[in-house]
């Protein structure tokens, strides 16, 4: 376990939570990248939404240097505008979780369970 | 929950403050989380249901025995993989995201939390044990857990956890003061013991006094203690009060033993506390509680709604998952346990059980709101009470 508590610098801090390091996938490399993936996917969304306050503040004829972009409170509007972007965002990063989920909306076929019945019995 | 992006809109000055990218990265980790449960976690159910189980009933000719069972060949499907490392990664991201926050402004937020003129004290132990469940794991993956400690004057945990609760409770708490809890209890306290105006109180496990404050806020006139086991959540939940106005004397303490005298408080409450101690510890809390109230006071015990015998198999799995992978080790044994009989064993009479409406605002004379049946999470919360 690591556990470095966080008097460094960030870059310096590796600081996990002490536990069992769960592995889901068959191998630890796929949880891995699932997780680069979704870190990416967040730091898209936050660009888009420093795009997003870049063109709100040129929309009302403001500068837009960083301590403008700092200053831009968001409304409730444009919070759930954001907040449905990212709802976009997610549906489009996720879809083939969702799509493979989805064939379970009904019952497996015989074949199917007739694979995974042979392989229960051979564990 | 529009109000979580504003620094202006921030309730008291201990409230980590976030730039624009940090509200931007913390309302993302918020929307993923509610995408995997609404999107992901949705489609769990139907993969056991559809194709798990089905399987399983023809390997064996029987349906499966238990939800163990069902887990295990559960564990093996990809689309229950995805969204197991997904949840998961949203966890760590949630913690890191609040973690990179509060670390870049550490050093003031210890500076604000030197309070000059307090009401209430804080009371720290530097020979604290913590107990082994606590220590064992991060609970909810939190690094660092309640009780780490990086600094002198430390409140990184405490500021973790507030920022972390008011972002990722999506304003179903409370708001960013967290506070529904305690409005619920003084709400309990309300309908069954009406005469009752308790002029000494004691919160034990109060984290960072989310409902300490709010309970306080009924008694102003009352002396209320609060305990807990970590020094940076005890400093910052002092702090915090002591900037919204209330007077609260937090004091590093085990609830199992604490240094309090006998028969010495009117009122002795926990809330959502009880499902992260152990098996061990549950009957020496109740006992202590017995101890340190007067005769004729009440305990009050909130507890999250739902009973393991209520869960389907799905349920059981899901809450395999965060005793597993969420450190909540106790959550099955909490979620087994009669708080009521625990109650009751402890010595206390007229011990009641069931579910108080969840409330923003308590008021004296106000419907009856304890039931006998949950109106579900956030809805309502279990309460076990009874009277010394
Ligand atoms: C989920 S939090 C409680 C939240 C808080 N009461 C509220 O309503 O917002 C559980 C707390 O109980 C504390 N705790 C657990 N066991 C304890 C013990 N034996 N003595 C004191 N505090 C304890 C933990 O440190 C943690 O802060």
């Amino acid at each position: 376990m690591v556990a470095a508590p966080g008097l460094g610098a960030p870059q310096d801090r590796v600081w996990v939570a002490k536990g069992k390091q769960p592995q889901f996938h068959s191998d630890r490399a796929i949880d891995q990248l699932m997780a680069m993936v979704t870190a990416l996917t967040a730091e898209i969304s936050i660009l888009r939404d420093r795009l997003d306050t870049h063109e709100r503040l040129a929309d009302a004829g403001k500068a837009a240097r960083s301590a403008d972009v700092e200053a831009f409170i968001p409304d409730a509007p444009v919070m759930a505008a954001r907040s449905s972007q990212r709802q976009r965002t997610l549906r489009k990063v996720f879809r083939v979780l969702k799509e493979d989920l989805a064939r379970h909306e009904t019952p497996a076929d015989d074949a199917e369970l007739d694979r995974l019945a042979k392989e229960i019995n051979a564990a | 929950m529009p109000s979580t992006t504003a620094n202006v809109a921030e309730p008291h000055p201990m409230m980590p403050k976030v730039n624009h990218d940090e509200i931007a990265e913390q309302m993302f980790v918020s929307d993923l989380k509610t995408f995997i449960g609404r999107e992901i976690e949705s489609g769990q159910a139907k993969l056991m249901n559809n194709k798990v189980i089905p399987a399983i009933t023809r390997a064996k000719g029987a349906p499966p025995a238990n939800h163990i069972e069902v887990r295990g060949a559960m564990e093996k499907e990809i689309d229950y993989q995805a969204w197991a490392t997904l949840n998961r990664t949203a966890q760590e991201m949630m913690w890191d995201s609040v973690a990179s926050c509060v670390d870049r402004q550490l050093d003031a937020l210890i500076e604000k939390s030197d309070v000059k003129n307090p009401k209430g004290s804080l009371t720290l132990d530097p020979n604290f044990v913590v107990p082994r469940y606590i220590e064992a794991f991060d609970i909810h993956c939190m690094p660092g857990n309640y009780h780490a400690v990086t600094r002198p004057n430390d409140v990184r945990q405490g500021a973790v956890f507030d920022r972390a609760a008011a972002i990722y409770h999506m304003g179903r708490n409370g708001g960013f003061m967290n506070d529904i809890r305690g409005h619920t209890v003084v709400s309990h306290l309300f309908e069954r013991w009406p005469g009752l105006s308790p002029k000494r109180i004691l919160d034990i496990g109060c984290t960072v006094g989310h409902s300490t404050v709010a309970v306080a806020g009924y008694f102003p006139d009352a002396e209320v203690h609060a305990i807990d086991v970590g020094a940076g959540l005890l400093r910052y939940a002092w702090a915090r009060a002591e900037h919204v106005g209330v007077g609260i004397h937090f004091s590093q303490q085990n609830a199992e033993a604490t240094n309090f005298p006998d028969n010495h408080f009117d009122m002795v409450f926990s809330s959502a506390m009880l499902h992260e101690t152990s098996h061990t510890a549950l009957p020496r809390i109740m006992a202590e509680c017995r101890r340190v109230l007067k005769p004729g006071g009440v305990v009050i015990h909130l507890e999250v709604p739902g009973h393991y015998s209520q869960l389907d198999t799905w349920g059981r799995i899901r809450g395999d998952y965060e005793i597993f992978y969420n450190n909540e080790p106790f959550w099955r044994g909490a979620l087994s346990t009669d708080f009521k009989a625990k109650v009751a064993e402890a010595g206390f009479k007229d011990v009641r059980a069931g579910y108080q409406d969840a409330t923003a605002k308590a008021v004296t004379g106000a419907a009856p709101a304890f039931r006998d049946k949950s109106k579900g999470v956030h809805q309502s919360w279990f309460i076990a009470s009874g009277v010394k």
